[in-house]
């Protein structure tokens, strides 16, 4: 068993079905990205394994106990949200400390910690600064230096690098990795990003209408998606049903749909594939007004897969 | 044994010495190390123990200081929650500390007699008067708060021939002060109308007391009339006897026997018919003047008896008027030995046979001084439950609110931290409210001092109060809102505005009576009026401590249920 097994989450607001039947397993010391789209289920996912959301049904264990009654889950995870959750109107310095004690930890350990991790996350000539006067970079990695305060055993990142130059978020996610080597925690972050993730990630689970669709190493799911093209069609009578069903029965097809008066097709051989499309064309006498062929890449693997 | 024998047995026993010495002294090392350790685990012990106590002590520092900063986060949060309160108290002090009131009358009449302007020159000491045109304007000046009381006087008024009264009007809807006003007043109009009613009191006595000389007067010649009336009918009782007493008794000449006695005569003496008839003739003229003298004699007769009868009458007449002397006598006595026995002959006795005093019993002072522990109430009230509110809601709008309610720390430290954050601004305020109040009151400053822990007691309900409601509500306004309301339900049902005597349902009567406001208000007046001590209100006392325990726990259980909400519904 994992240190973190979430096994059979449903999590329902009001009638909206957010996340179903989802099956998870996070490793003890791995960085597991999760991938999806906006509003799929990525926070509330966070929000589940930090025990601050009750699953509608299922159960979520860490390190063999269900959270739902193990006490002391909140001493052994550190959560950064999306949005910030520490006082606009500290400091640096004292929001870390405040969040510190909260966390039952000595005065001295704390000025420890707090120097360690504006040194890390770059904080260091603001730790006077008032949170609400930094930058929106700055404040997520404040939010980052919050979620790390205690030595957490499971770090928790919703979208922790969305407002930080690209320069910056590999920089900022290459210290945390070797900080989080170093001191054997455990990440778990979401992102829209597949980059973001493959700067760190060891295993990336993408996420897609509350459903883990897939699951494996940066590598392995670009070897298992990246050969594919990817072949963007517009005819003028934009009927594509025809290609669709014919398109579907092919062997070397992975996916074929209709997308803004386009004909996508998914694909591993596209000679092939564009012998078989230029037929349909010549049969049902339409005319090719459109056409593009491009490679999927790993960020167009995690659109193809979530948005196809 | 030989000597080598005997030096390899000394060097035996030595080298056994030493090896005993250094066993020995191993072993004490090891007792040494043993006992060191031990020290040092009871050291750690110790200083584990010590830390964690310091840990409590330092982890609620630093949640009252980020409490202290969410509440008085700017500059100007800062001088609303701790220097408004006293602020309101100077203002409120200055204002009211003093017992000339600014009161003006407005007075009327159709012609001002000097009766008039005597009692109008009696209302304008102490206060503001002003002559009205007509009776309506008067009435007018009240209704649009121009004058404080409108007093309408009669045309020409006079003692003697005015029977109209004079006639005040007030505005009732303000009750604090139309009361106050109308009975100075009627104590001024009552003070002159005692002169007044001196002066005829004074005349009835000179009358009475002329009355009663008379009385005596009379009595003496009623005395002497009843004594002369006796004499006359006594002397009328002697005629009566008199005539009772005459004899008018007599008998009948019979003539015959003496014509028998003449014929006798005749033959004896020989007489002659002509004497003998001469004498017969003689004889009866003289029976005819007897007889006529007979019947003069019955006409005085029953004169007599005409009058004794009368005299009789007029005595039995003299007797009844006797008597009616008598009564007259007797009522007049009465009369005499009333006025005698009247106990009040003095004026000022008779217009106010009691004699009535009102005394305080609080120490004599200024207006505010009796509303100080209202007003005192008043504002901590409303900033304990306000401050109370407002520390919880921010917290929970606040971005940290996910974190703060994530963290392994117990609500408990949360809860204590708002309350002591909230605590130590309200000592603050009452700090400065006492020294406001000292400037005021200096005599009373032991009371102030002494009062201060019970301002302190009451707060603490009020902060635990307004900390329910800041976990009942999410949002700031809303929260402020209510804050307000309840402040005021807590004003309204206790004496500042309206005594809770004139609440008419019982039980909301008996509910008030437990009103925190009301029960610090009364500790407060007990502590700086009488200077009660703690013994006294000792019972009050545990009643506040349950009521913060109350809340308290009240607190504990809406952060919790917020708790469980955000969990299931997944808003924090």
């Amino acid at each position: 068993m994992g240190l973190i097994t979430v096994k059979n989450v449903q999590r329902k607001f009001n009638d909206n079905v957010v996340l179903n039947d989802l099956n998870l397993e996070i490793n003890e010391g791995e960085f597991l990205g999760i991938l999806g789209v906006s509003g799929c289920g990525k926070t509330t996912l966070l929000n589940l394994i930090a025990g601050a959301l009750m699953p509608t049904k299922g159960e979520i264990f860490f390190e063999g106990k269900n959270i739902r009654y193990k006490k002391n889950i909140l001493k052994k995870i550190g959560f950064a949200t999306q949005e910030g959750s520490f006082f606009p109107q500290f400091t640096v310095e004292e929001n870390l400390v405040y969040f510190g004690k909260l966390h039952n930890m000595e005065i001295g350990e704390i000025k420890k910690r707090v120097a360690e991790l504006l040194e890390m996350l770059e904080l260091k000539n603001f730790k006077d600064m008032k949170a609400k006067s930094l930058s929106k970079g700055m404040q997520r990695r404040l939010e980052m230096a919050c979620a790390l305060i205690h030595n957490p055993k499971v770090l928790l990142l919703d979208e922790p690098t969305g407002d930080l130059d690209p320069a910056l978020r590999r920089k900022i996610l290459n210290s945390l990795k070797l900080y989080a080597k170093e001191k054997n925690i455990t990440i778990v972050l979401t992102s829209q990003l597949i980059d973001e993730a493959g700067v760190i990630c060891e295993r990336v689970a993408i996420l897609d209408k509350g459903k883990i669709k897939d699951l494996g190493s940066v590598e392995e799911l670009r070897k298992k998606y990246c050969d594919y093209d990817i072949i963007r069609m517009k005819t003028a009578s934009q009927k594509y049903s025809k290609y669709v069903n014919k398109l579907k029965k092919q062997k070397n097809i992975k996916k074929v749909l209709i997308k803004n008066g386009r004909l996508v097709v998914v694909c591993t051989d596209k000679n092939k594939i564009f012998d078989k499309l230029f037929k349909i064309l010549r049969k049902s006498k339409d005319k090719l007004l459109d056409l593009e062929v491009t490679k999927l890449t790993l960020s167009k693997l995690f659109e193809g897969l979530t948005k196809f | 044994m030989t000597l080598e024998e005997k030096i390899g047995l000394k060097e035996k026993t030595t080298k056994v010495k030493e090896k005993a010495k250094e066993k020995l002294k191993k072993s004490k090392e090891k007792i040494k190390e043993q006992a060191k350790k031990i020290g040092s685990n009871i050291k750690k012990v110790k200083g584990k123990q010590i830390k964690k106590k310091l840990g409590f002590f330092s982890k609620m520092y630093f949640m009252i200081k980020k409490d202290l900063k969410l509440l008085l986060g700017s500059k100007f949060s800062a001088v609303v929650f701790l220097i408004l309160p006293a602020l309101v108290l100077l203002l409120v002090c200055f204002a009211f500390n003093t017992n000339v009131y600014n009161i003006k009358i407005t007075t009327y009449a159709e012609s001002y007699s000097n009766l008039t302007e005597e009692i109008i020159g009696n209302l304008s000491v102490g206060y503001v008067l002003e002559k009205s045109k007509t009776k309506e304007d008067c009435i007018e000046a009240v209704k649009f708060e121009n004058s404080h009381v409108c007093a309408i006087f009669p045309k020409d008024l006079s003692i003697e021939t005015s029977n109209e009264s004079i006639e005040i009007y007030v505005d009732e809807s303000r009750s604090d002060i139309a009361n106050f006003i109308s009975s100075q007043i009627k104590s001024k109009l009552r003070k002159k109308a005692k002169e007044i009613g001196m002066g005829f009191v004074e005349d009835i006595i000179n009358v009475v007391e002329a009355t009663s000389v008379t009385i005596v007067k009379e009595k003496s010649s009623i005395n002497d009339i009843k004594s002369k009336i006796g004499q006359i009918k006594n002397r009328l009782r002697n005629i009566e006897s008199d005539l009772s007493s005459i004899d008018f008794s007599y008998s009948l000449v019979n003539t015959q026997e003496i014509y028998d006695e003449l014929e006798d005569l005749k033959d004896e003496e020989n007489l002659s018919e002509s004497d003998i008839s001469d004498l017969k003739a003689k004889i009866e003229n003289l029976k005819n003047a007897y007889n006529s003298l007979i019947s003069k004699f019955g006409n005085v007769k029953s004169s007599v008896s005409n009058n004794k009868n009368e005299l009789s009458n007029e005595i039995s007449n003299i007797e009844i008027n006797l008597k009616k002397f008598d009564e007259i006598h007797k009522d007049l006595q009465d009369l005499e030995n009333e006025i005698n026995n009247l106990k009040v002959k003095t004026p000022e006795r008779i217009i106010s046979p009691i004699n009535m005093e009102v005394r305080s019993v609080s120490p004599k002072q200024s207006y505010i001084f009796y509303k100080f522990p209202s007003v005192i109430m008043f504002l901590l009230t409303f900033f304990g439950i306000l401050m109370g509110s407002i520390t919880v809601v921010r917290e929970k709008i606040s971005k940290a609110y996910f974190r703060t309610i994530t963290a392994p720390t117990n609500d408990v430290w949360f809860i204590l931290s708002a309350f002591l954050s909230n605590l130590i601004v309200t000592a603050i305020q009452i700090i400065l409210m006492i020294g406001v109040a000292l400037a005021f009151f200096k005599e009373r400053y032991i009371m102030f001092g002494h009062s201060s822990v019970i301002l302190l007691l009451v707060s603490s309900f009020f902060i635990f109060c307004g900390m329910l409601l800041g976990n009942i509500f999410s949002k700031e306004e809303t929260a402020i809102l209510f804050s307000i309301c309840i402040s005021s339900i807590f004003l309204f049902f206790s004496n500042t505005i309206l005594p809770i005597e004139t609440i008419a349902n019982k039980t909301i009567a008996l509910i008030v009576k437990f009103n925190p406001f009301v029960i610090g208000e009364k500790i407060v007046k007990w502590f700086v009026f009488f200077g009660w001590n703690y013994a006294i209100v000792k019972n009050y006392i545990f009643m506040l401590l349950s009521y913060i325990a109350i809340f308290f726990a009240l607190c504990f259980i809406v952060r919790n249920i917020n708790k469980y909400i955000a969990k299931k519904k997944g808003v924090y």
